[in-house]
């Protein structure tokens, strides 16, 4: 673990995507389970963001202009190999985006456009699942969110 | 043996064999009648699935142009189902403060902290903040919801047997709409419209025609590129040019363009019906195509026909097709 990533307490998703609908939706979501969340609307400026920050989760487009996002996902695998990488897009039945995403890129998950109710929730739960000692705040404030967002 | 056959006979004989030659013509002229309206009716249904084909081929981008702002708006509402949650949490609160300090009872104090520590669980300022920005992204995702699927409708809807006046310009606008998914990736698209009055045409075969040159442009351009749409009026014509600036065509290809079936697209791709199409319904608005195109340079298709329409002969020969 690098020391930056021992400062920050929070845990960081970078969200890539053409569609800064998609930005605020995510921020939204994901800042209230208590990340932060950094937008890019290109691969190239998004594979900057993921350099110059430790990102726990990357979150990313498929279709978009220059980079796709699978060579996004790719190029993120060995720039950045303990980032969770999610594939976010409306192509999931399309297996000449998805296959090369799974067997090559290696993706967590594969998530589709229109994403359903509580699927980042879930998401979110899972990956921080994976290491529940790092990320105790995050999961208490999921819990949180959980019990107040419950239906009475 | 030799006896001579009498005259009545002969002419007997003659008579049949011409009701039987003119009752053959007559089957044979019922059967090219038929052949006849059979290739009218089939040119009209390739016409229509050309069409179909081609707004096939665009309903996957729609569908993703679409899923976007349907992904956002949807994430969106449940953000604003838990802000709603949180704010009625927070408002029965102050309720309960507000009854307390008119009962002027000893919990006061209690229930004021209350409030507070409930302002800072549910983080209030941020939502209170937020709510508008919110709401005012989800409206506008709806809107181009609502704006490519009304376009795609207009699309698709065939025309009826009349002619009608339409504003070309906004014609040319709903046909990038429709086409945007595969434009948006390609080229910058640039608006060069002239004002021009109301010009009578088959609305849906323009967009069609509109429709194939757009796509044409994006295909042709290998990385990125500019696809240049110009529209203006030259005596009683309009005319609409399509400019793109992609891997053009040799002479040997334009000169066989027009023909139906000719494609240079991998299969699947294209009918190679989609400019024959285009030749065949500029013709029946008595009007025009043409093509100036260099390799690597680019290539401009030009649409020209007259503003009132094509006239009365074309219109019967339209309404065949529309059938």
């Amino acid at each position: 673990m690098s020391t930056s990533q021992q400062r920050s307490n929070r845990y960081q998703v970078l969200c890539i995507d053409d569609e800064p609908g998609v930005h605020q939706a995510l921020k939204r979501e994901l800042g209230r389970l208590g990340c932060r969340v950094h937008c890019a609307e290109n691969g190239a400026d998004g594979l900057d963001i993921l350099n110059r920050e430790s990102i726990q989760l990357l979150i990313c487009d498929a279709t978009m202009p220059g980079m796709h996002g699978v060579d996004v996902l790719m190029t993120a695998a060995s720039l950045s190999p303990n980032t969770t990488r999610v594939l976010l897009t409306a192509h999931c039945a399309n297996p000449e985006v998805v296959v090369p995403a799974i067997n090559g890129a290696r993706i967590f998950r594969l998530i589709p456009k229109p994403w359903p109710q509580g699927a980042i929730r879930q998401l979110l739960m899972d990956v921080i699942g994976m290491h529940p000692r790092k990320w105790s705040k995050q999961k208490d404030r999921i819990q949180e969110r959980l019990v107040t967002d419950a239906p009475d | 043996m030799n006896e001579a056959i009498p005259l009545s006979e002969v002419l007997e004989l003659e008579r049949c064999a011409r009701r039987d030659a003119e009752r053959r013509l007559d089957a044979a002229n019922a059967d090219l009648a038929s052949a006849l309206a059979e290739l009218q009716s089939a040119q009209s249904k390739l016409v229509h699935s050309d069409k179909l084909a081609c707004i096939g081929q665009l309903a996957a981008g729609v569908a993703h142009e679409v899923n976007n702002p349907v992904g956002y708006v949807s994430s969106n509402l449940n953000t604003l189902g838990e802000y709603v949650a949180d704010l009625l949490r927070y408002i029965n609160a102050c309720r309960t403060l507000v009854i307390d300090c008119a009962n002027e009872g000893r919990t006061i104090v209690e229930s004021a902290r209350n409030v507070e520590t409930l302002a800072d669980a549910i983080d209030l300022d941020n939502v209170v903040g937020d709510i508008e920005a919110l709401l005012a992204e989800s409206n506008e995702g709806l809107s181009r919801v609502r704006k490519i699927v009304g376009d795609l409708r207009d699309f698709a809807h065939v025309d009826g047997p009349d002619l009608a006046l339409h504003d070309i310009n906004q014609l040319i606008d709903k046909a990038i709409s429709v086409a945007w998914n595969e434009l948006k990736y390609k080229a910058d698209i640039v608006k060069e419209y002239a004002d021009l009055p109301p010009v009578a045409c088959f609305a849906g075969r323009i967009g069609q025609v509109l429709l194939n040159l757009l796509v044409n442009a994006a295909q042709a351009i290998v990385d990125r590129g500019e696809i240049r749409i110009r529209t203006g009026q030259d005596g009683h014509d309009v005319w609409v040019d399509v400019s793109d600036t992609g891997c053009g065509m040799a002479p040997s290809t334009i000169e066989r363009i027009f023909e139906p079936f000719f494609t240079t697209k991998d299969v699947g791709q294209g009918t190679g019906l989609g400019l024959h199409m285009a030749y065949q319904i500029m013709r029946s608005h008595d009007g025009e195509i043409r093509v100036h195109s260099e390799v690597g340079m680019g290539t401009t298709f030009r649409l020209q026909w007259p503003i009132s329409g094509p006239t009365e002969g074309n219109k019967v020969d339209d309404d065949a097709n529309a059938r």
